[in-house]
């Protein structure tokens, strides 16, 4: 008698509630209608084309490569930004000014040895820094180097891709992928994560430690 | 024989001590502050294998930034005509190549060369024992930088950290209980440790050092000159 009226109970736990079935319907619907402007910019591109439209830019003043770098960072630019800009109208301003930085610095993208989705990273943290005035940031450029007379370990090859980086970043455990989204979207230091996630400062060292193996 | 005329050239030595993962990741991510990031940026001038090592955390950068969720809320084509229209009115200047000259001082790199350039240059201050500092000013509330100038063969006075200190060194070189540092090496020191960090014979120590709550001295005597000192 039991058994069977818990086996008449649990297929309903299992079906979705009707909340949730309004919810997927709306998420639906919503992209339905931003089909137009999102449909040029798939999911990822893949690293090796960021790199090519980037030196295309550089070497041919390509503005159709900066319509499709264009078109496919910008939405994330917005939400990267919009994570510690207050408003829609700093975030635009923000992702706007990184984007004429690719056009105008393309040149020293090959110098700086980054790979491209790196080099475009690089870019939107120091523009929002400059947006939040949060703080300096004292950089290292390339051309800084101090050459160490008679040293053969000048160059240090790193020899994994941004293809390995992305894969080794989605293996991580959620707990991982939350501290680095934290670190590095949120712009959150390290004792303030360990505040937020109410641990100690050593666990959340020693789990961007874990993470950091993963990529080295 | 050999050992000795290896040892005279301290600037092929490879750097032993390096940043930790964390603080290069603070760093990539643009979350360490000013403080902390003038000697991790000075480093990364003396070090090729943490350039290497912040070239993949920038790369990790790059891959959640990719990983961001679109907001629904840009119009593309609506952006990129504005961008278009500024870049034909010329408002975007066509191509900047910047790049600093390099520093002109051998004992210090860029970054910690324009900071002390905007001082006014290096002007070194005794503290008594003939160690000098030079207090490097910078915008962050949250920490102290200064270089300090530990005479040949003289100790620190004995110290406990309540905070944390970053310690890079520029020239000559220091020991304490547990390992030795040279031009480029990097130590962190925290409130577990008690140290007596001693300038190596033969050349003064040079480093830079940053700090977040000030030393603790074991001596009476260090703790009264602190007040007066503000070390």
């Amino acid at each position: 008698m039991i058994l069977s009226l818990l086996a008449q109970a649990v297929p309903r736990l299992t079906s979705p509630l009707p909340r949730e079935a309004k919810a997927v319907s709306r998420v639906l619907s919503t992209s339905a209608q931003l089909s137009s402007d999102v449909a040029m910019a798939s999911e990822e591109m893949a690293p090796e084309e960021v790199d090519e439209l980037i030196l295309r830019i550089a070497q041919e003043r390509d503005l159709g490569a900066l319509k499709k770098i264009h078109h496919h960072f910008m939405p994330k630019l917005m939400a990267y930004m919009l994570r510690t800009l207050d408003d829609q109208v700093s975030a635009k301003e923000a992702s706007t000014e990184a984007m004429t930085r690719i056009w105008k610095e393309a040149s020293v993208f090959r110098r700086s040895g980054k790979d491209g989705l790196a080099w475009i990273f690089t870019i939107a943290r120091d523009v929002r820094l400059e947006a939040t005035g949060r703080r300096k940031r004292p950089h290292y450029a390339s051309g800084d180097e101090v050459v160490r007379a008679g040293s053969n370990f000048e160059i240090v090859q790193c020899d994994r891709s941004a293809a390995d980086h992305r894969k080794a970043v989605k293996s991580y455990r959620e707990d991982e992928a939350e501290i680095l989204r934290m670190s590095y979207c949120e712009d959150m230091s390290i004792s303030n994560i360990a505040a937020t996630l109410n641990m100690s400062l050593e666990t959340v060292r020693s789990r961007v430690r874990v993470a950091c193996k993963k990529l080295l | 024989m050999q050992k000795a005329s290896l040892k005279g050239r301290e600037s092929s030595e490879t750097i032993l001590h390096h940043l930790d993962d964390d603080i290069l990741l603070s760093y990539a991510a643009g979350t360490l502050e000013e403080g902390w990031s003038i000697a991790v940026a000075t480093h990364l001038s003396l070090c090729p294998a943490c350039r290497s090592r912040l070239e993949t955390f920038e790369s990790l950068g790059g891959v959640l930034l990719e990983e961001e969720q679109k907001t629904p809320e840009v119009r593309s084509d609506a952006h990129w005509a504005e961008l278009m229209q500024r870049i034909e009115a010329g408002e975007v200047d066509d191509v900047v190549a910047f790049r600093r000259q390099p520093s002109r001082d051998p004992l210090l790199p860029e970054p910690l060369y324009s900071y002390v350039e905007r001082a006014g240059g290096l002007k070194w201050r005794n503290f008594g024992f003939g160690a000098a500092q030079m207090i490097v000013p910078t915008d962050d509330p949250t920490t102290t930088v200064r270089l300090l100038k530990i005479p040949a063969g003289r100790p620190v006075p004995e110290h406990t950290h309540t905070g944390t200190e970053l310690t890079l060194v520029l020239d000559g070189s220091f020991s304490d209980e547990v390992s030795a540092f040279r031009r480029g090496d990097i130590e962190i020191a925290d409130g577990n440790l008690m140290h007596t960090p001693k300038a190596d014979p033969g050349r003064d120590c040079i480093c830079l050092a940053v700090t977040d709550a000030p030393l603790k001295f074991s001596s009476r005597f260090m703790k009264f000159l602190q007040r007066f000192l503000k070390i």
